[in-house]
C-alpha cells in the first residue's frame, strides 16, 4: 500500500524499504478536454542538486534533450507530448547506488511547454500525481497528488529524494513558478539564455 | 429584431445612487444597432457604483481560490455575467446560461441540468435570472442566484456554463464577444468578492465553461476555466455526463 503523502510531507524511502536501490519515478497528468485550445505539452525534467541547493554544470540537468546523468544514476524515459491515457505519462528511472556522493537531492519538475505563448497554466491540468516505484518488485512505495495545490503555475517542483545520513528520504515539495522553465533553472542555479 | 438607434453621447451630470454621489462624466452609450434581447451596454454603472468591488479580486484564467477563505461562512452568493457583442450584425446573437450540478463522479442527473425550460433546481440552491433580491439583475446579461448551503450534499460541483444558441446556423462563435466578465457577489454584504475576465482565451467555442464552483475539504472552490467546445450545448452535456436527445 503505497504512502499517500500532502504537501511539505517529507518520509523515509530506503529506511522503510531495507535494500531499496532502483526506483521509477512516474509523473501523470490529465489535460486538454477543451476546444479551440493549443495542444497542452507538459515536460519532467530533474536537476541534480548539490548540498547548495544547486546545480554544477549542465550535465546535471536532466531532460528530453539530456536523458541520462553521467554516473548513470538518473534515466529519463523520453517525452510523451499529448498527456493522454491512464498512468505514468512520463517517467524517471534512478539508480539510487549509482547517485554520486556530492549529490544531495534529486528534484523532479514538471514545466509546460510554452505555456505563455498558449495562455496555459496548471489550473488547466487535472489529475496530476508523482509517484515513487520500486523497480525491481514493482510495488508503488509513495504518491502524491497534487492538483488542487496549484493553478495559475506554469512550473512546479513536484518532489525530491534527499539524503539524510545513509538513507533517501522524500519530499513531497509542491512549490510553483509562474516563469516556465527558465524560473526553475534560475532556482536551480543554472543558468538560461 | 434590432433597432437602429444612435443614442449619442450622454450629458455629464452627478448621479445618485443611495448615499453616494458619482459624477459618471461623459460617456459614449452606444451607436448603431442594439439588440432588443440583450438591450445593456456595457457603459452601464453597475462595478464601483452599484455594486461594492473595493476588497474583490482579479481570477486568471487557472486559478482556483478557496470561497471560503475569502468569506468563511459563505453560501449565498450571486453569479452575474456581462459581455458585449463585437458585431452582432443582422443575426441574433443570442447567449444562453446554464449550469451543471455533477456529483463525484463527473454525472449530471437530467434534473440537475439547470438551463431556461428548468431555471430553478428542486434543491432551491439554483436559480437562474435571480438576484437574492439586490436588484441589480437588470444591469447584466444573466445573473445566477446561488445557496451553497442547499446543494445536497452529493452534489460536487457546479458548473456555470454558457452557449451559443444556433451556433453554427448563424456562423457565430465566442471570438465575436468581448468585454465578458464575471462578477462573484457575496449576497449577503452585497460585496463583489471576485471578478474574471472568463473570454480572453475563446475564439471558436461555441459553449464555454465560465468557472467551477466545487467542494473540496469542506470548503468550496472556484476555479477561473475561461473554457469551452466548438460543439455546443452538446458537447457540454458530453463533458458532464449528461444524456442528450
Amino acid at each position: 500500500m503505497a504512502v499517500s503523502l500532502k504537501k511539505g510531507q517529507k518520509v523515509d524511502l530506503t529506511k522503510t524499504n531495507p535494500g531499496l536501490k532502483k526506483v521509477l519515478i512516474g509523473l501523470g497528468w490529465d489535460t486538454n478536454k477543451y476546444d479551440g485550445n493549443h495542444a497542452f505539452d507538459l515536460d519532467s525534467s530533474v536537476f541534480m542538486l548539490r548540498e547548495n541547493g544547486k546545480v554544477v554544470s549542465d550535465g546535471d540537468f536532466i531532460f528530453y534533450n539530456n536523458k541520462v546523468h553521467a554516473s548513470q544514476s538518473v534515466a529519463h524515459q523520453g517525452d510523451n507530448l499529448t498527456g493522454e491515457g491512464e498512468g505514468d505519462d512520463e517517467q524517471v528511472k534512478v539508480s539510487l547506488d549509482k547517485v554520486p556522493p556530492e549529490i544531495h537531492k534529486i528534484a523532479f519538475t514538471t514545466t509546460i511547454h510554452e505555456a505563455s505563448e498558449r495562455s496555459q497554466n496548471f489550473g488547466q491540468v487535472s489529475n496530476a500525481f508523482i509517484r515513487i516505484v520500486n523497480e525491481e518488485s514493482n510495488e508503488e512505495l509513495i504518491r502524491y497528488d497534487l492538483s488542487e495545490d496549484f493553478s495559475v503555475e506554469t512550473a512546479i517542483v513536484v518532489g525530491e529524494l534527499y539524503r539524510h545520513g545513509s538513507e533517501w528520504k522524500f519530499n513531497a515539495i509542491g512549490s510553483g513558478f509562474e516563469g516556465g522553465l527558465g524560473a526553475l533553472c534560475n532556482n536551480f542555479g543554472l543558468d538560461t539564455d | 429584431m434590432d433597432l437602429m438607434i444612435d443614442v449619442g453621447k450622454r450629458i455629464p451630470q452627478p448621479r445618485q445612487y443611495g448615499k453616494l454621489e458619482v459624477d459618471t462624466g461623459e460617456k459614449v452609450i452606444h451607436t448603431g444597432h442594439i439588440a432588443l434581447g440583450s438591450p445593456f451596454s456595457n457603459t452601464q454603472p453597475i462595478r464601483g457604483y452599484l455594486i461594492d468591488t473595493a476588497d474583490s479580486l482579479v481570477m486568471k484564467t487557472g486559478q482556483k481560490i478557496s470561497l471560503n477563505q475569502k468569506i468563511s461562512d459563505i453560501s449565498k452568493l450571486l453569479l452575474a455575467l456581462k459581455w458585449d457583442l463585437n458585431h452582432a450584425g443582422s443575426q441574433k446573437f443570442d447567449l444562453d446560461i446554464s449550469l451543471f450540478m455533477t456529483d463525484a463522479a463527473n454525472k449530471t442527473q437530467e434534473e440537475n441540468f439547470i438551463f431556461y425550460n428548468n431555471p430553478r433546481s428542486r434543491c432551491g440552491s439554483i436559480m437562474l435570472k435571480e438576484d437574492h433580491g439586490l436588484c441589480v439583475k437588470e444591469y447584466y446579461n444573466e445573473t445566477v442566484q446561488i445557496d451553497l448551503n442547499r446543494a445536497p450534499s452529493h452534489i460536487q460541483t457546479l458548473a456555470i456554463t454558457v452557449t451559443i444558441d444556433e451556433a453554427d446556423e448563424r456562423g457565430q462563435n465566442f471570438g465575436q464577444i468581448s468585454n465578458a466578465y464575471l462578477s462573484v457577489i457575496d449576497a449577503a454584504s452585497g460585496k463583489e468578492i471576485l471578478s474574471y475576465p472568463f473570454a480572453e482565451h475563446l475564439s471558436v467555442e461555441t459553449a464555454i465553461v465560465v468557472t467551477e464552483i466545487y467542494r473540496y475539504k469542506g470548503e468550496w472552490r472556484i476555479n477561473a476555466i475561461g473554457r469551452g467546445f466548438k460543439g455546443g450545448l452538446e458537447a457540454l452535456c458530453d463533458n458532464y455526463g449528461i444524456e442528450t436527445k
